[in-house]
């Protein structure tokens, strides 16, 4: 394991109060045990120890199996990346979101339709390769914020999306119905979807206000 | 919640398709299952928020 | 720690009872049709298997587990389940009787499990030739050849199910067909028809199929449930009904009336008049010798050369005719309708799908909407050509010497013309294209609205 301040300089040690690997220049020697420098100063103040994680050799066996970079080529099978992260429910999401593209692909040429199912394509393996590097820190005890992350973190907080997520589920979900039902022809509105484009974006300068300020 | 909600719904869709055929043909009818996780995902919400200000009132 | 138990146990304890009983009931005899059932009830074990895990929902929150409700290999065992319940369904409904899905041909699969029993009857009588003859039969295919005496032959192969030889046999004996007579009419029936139990026994219990030789000059009035019919070569009017299985009529010098539902019809060679009525299936006909008519939905309808008129009605699903020397008159909705080839009027109604029509030789009329429109004409029109259609593009082609008169307009639609010398108005929301071609001609009136108009020369 490499040490938890230098990425690229294996560990000689853990710390025996929080557990976390350390080389040779961050170990702290005191009456024969090992300290991290900020559980030394912990130690030294007078206050009592945080919860440990588990120790290190289980925590190998948590990580393998996670191997990022096999994620990624995985990732570029839809739903593949998420089986492959054990993420079940994301994997099903993913096929029916490709499926949908596909299919609607179908119905016609729509310029900008093929830029989303290739964007998608590529956002997949991407988001396995960091969902599989986030369980690999996870399981040092780091949490790692990823370009994925920062991509969601647009769109406003958790509970936010949550909503507006579900509201646009049940306005594409109903739009659709209708489609299928024929109560209107699918093509005539499907023109209008550039629409959603521009909500998205008034909706991402209101939040970015909205923190600014 | 969603989780069985959602497999009661997928459910109740595939068995009018075996029974009415030609009116509630799986492959017209699976939107419903985008309105129903957007429902309960609001309903999620909805929930949420009810329970943070019954802490607050507390 | 009864929390950790969850309802899945209780699940697929009920499940396994369940499946062992009906296994179980039916080495010991009884009739349970439990491929039928399961082909068409197993989301059932879905929603029973959703609101278990609702009951856990309630279980986890209160006894404070954080437990995911569904784990990873339930996932996964769901989505199984869901892609063999689908597979098992479309097997079932492909061979359009929910209850026969393992039959591949004449061949029942049950038939490995040893419990089902065959059985020959032959019967002879003499019929003269031009009678009228009933036949009717359940649970069986029926095939009828011509022969050359005045004799009806039949031979019949009979499935018995039952637990053993000897139930078999004793079943078997009260089991028979005859062929009786009734002034000029001839009835060839089992005497197991019309109960809906036969000695305490469900009916599907005993199968039929019936081989039959009668005159080659015969009225036959046939009525068959579950099971293929075939016909040929016959002289005389002919009328099958039948359910759940196909019907094949072919080479009949007379008229054929044919009714059927959940199974494909195929009429062909017929010299009269057909007339057909169907429901779930694909209609088949080629070569009719008089006038057509087809009444269906739900199944798609193919129509290749009829000498006298066509009348066809059909919904959610294609309509596909050619070469008709009468009247062409299509009733559709929700369907497409591809015509080539009619050499009298074409009156075509349809929406939400695709209208094309093409090479018509007298008058047409076609309404349509929300579905692309398009007439293209071999020959210079002749007669009066009226188009209307809403939400959709009207394309109506037409050979360069052509000589009519137009009025073609459409609200919020754009009116374009490859025919020089018609006055074209894009000035108002109604925009239009009119005027005279040639010496002018039969009136083309084109109407549309949400949809443009195009006039296409053929040169």
């Amino acid at each position: 394991m490499n040490c938890v301040n230098h990425a690229d300089v294996p560990n000689v040690a853990f710390c025996i109060r929080c557990g976390r690997a350390l080389c040779n220049a961050c170990i702290h020697n005191v009456r024969g045990s090992v300290y991290c420098e900020a559980c030394l100063g912990d130690a030294v103040e007078g206050k009592t120890a945080a919860a440990a994680p588990p120790p290190p050799s289980t925590k190998k066996e948590v990580v393998a199996g996670t191997n990022p970079g096999l994620a990624f080529v995985l990732g570029l099978i839809p739903g593949v990346g998420a089986i492959y992260n054990g993420e079940f429910v994301k994997a099903a999401f993913h096929v029916v979101i490709f499926a949908t593209l596909v299919s609607l692909a179908d119905s016609g040429p729509q310029p900008l339709l093929g830029l989303s199912i290739a964007a998608f394509v590529f956002y997949m393996p991407f988001e396995a390769y960091y969902t599989a590097k986030k369980r690999q820190y996870r399981a040092d005890g780091i949490e790692l914020e990823t370009p994925i992350d920062r991509l969601q973190q647009q769109f406003g907080e958790v509970k936010d999306r949550e909503l507006w997520g579900g509201i646009a589920l049940i306005v594409i979900g109903g739009l659709f119905l209708l489609g299928n039902l024929n109560v209107f022809e699918m093509a005539r509105i499907a023109r209008f979807w550039p629409a959603a484009l521009v909500v998205l974006g008034v909706w991402m300068l209101k939040k970015h206000q909205e923190k600014a300020g | 919640m969603l989780g069985p909600v959602l497999l009661i719904v997928i459910g109740i869709l595939f068995l009018l398709n075996n029974i009415y055929p030609g009116v509630f043909r799986f492959g017209r009818m699976w939107p419903v299952i985008l309105i129903v996780i957007g429902l309960a995902k609001v309903i999620e919400y909805i929930q949420g928020q009810s329970a943070a200000n019954k802490k607050e009132g507390e | 720690m009864s929390v950790r138990r969850s309802a899945g146990t209780i699940f697929w304890g009920l499940t396994l009872i369940t499946i062992g009983a009906l296994l179980l009931a039916r080495n010991l005899g009884y009739t349970v049709p439990i491929w039928g059932y399961v082909a068409r009830y197993w989301p059932a074990l879905l929603i029973a298997w959703g609101l278990l895990k609702f009951v856990d929902y309630y279980r986890f929150r209160s006894a404070g587990d954080n437990r995911p409700l569904f784990s990873g290999g339930e996932v996964v065992l769901l989505i199984f389940v869901i892609f063999l319940g689908t597979f098992v369904t479309a097997a079932a409904n492909s061979s359009s009787f929910v209850g026969n899905i393992f039959e591949i041909g004449d061949i029942d699969l049950w038939d490995i499990t040893g419990n089902n029993f065959t059985f020959d009857e032959h019967e002879e009588a003499a019929v003269p030739s031009g009678s009228t003859i009933e036949i009717e039969n359940l649970y069986g295919n029926v095939e009828v050849h011509p022969m050359d005496s005045d004799r009806v032959i039949l031979d019949v192969k009979k499935t018995i199910r039952a637990s053993n030889k000897e139930e078999a046999d004793r079943l078997e004996k009260d089991f028979t067909f005859s062929i009786t007579n009734a002034g000029s009419t001839y009835r060839i029936t089992s005497n197991r028809e019309n109960v809906v139990q036969f000695h305490g026994i469900p009916r599907q219990r005993y199968k039929s199929s019936l081989t039959l030789q009668v005159p080659k000059r015969a009225t036959l009035r046939l009525d068959n449930r579950n099971g293929k019919v075939t016909v040929q070569d016959l002289t005389g009017d002919q009328q099958v009904t039948n359910r759940y299985g196909q019907v094949d009529v072919r080479n009949v010098t007379g008229d054929v009336r044919i009714e059927n539902r959940n199974g494909s019809v195929t009429a062909q060679d017929i010299s009269g008049a057909v007339t057909i009525n169907n429901r779930y299936s694909v209609t088949a006909v080629k070569n009719v010798g008089g006038n057509l008519e087809i009444t269906t939905r739900n199944g798609s309808v193919d129509v290749s050369g009829v000498k006298g008129s066509a009348t066809i009605s059909n919904s959610y699903a294609p309509i596909s005719v050619e070469n008709v020397q009468g009247d062409l008159t299509i009733s559709g909705r929700n369907n497409s309708v591809d015509v080539q080839h009619v050499d009298g009027d074409v009156k075509a109604d349809s929406s939400y799908q695709n209208v094309s029509i093409r090479d018509a030789r007298g008058a047409v009329t076609v309404n349509s909407r929300n579905g692309d429109l398009l007439v293209s004409l071999q020959k210079p029109p002749q007669k009066d050509i009226s188009i209307s259609s809403r939400y959709g593009t009207i394309t109506l082609e037409l050979p360069a010497n052509s000589a009519f008169n137009i009025d073609a307009h459409t609200e919020f639609g754009q009116v374009d013309s490859e025919f020089e010398g018609l006055s074209i108005d894009r000035s108002r929301r109604e925009r239009s294209a009119r005027g005279r071609i040639g010496q002018g001609g039969p009136q083309i009136t084109i109407s549309a609205r949400n949809g443009d108009i195009h006039l296409s020369r053929r040169s």
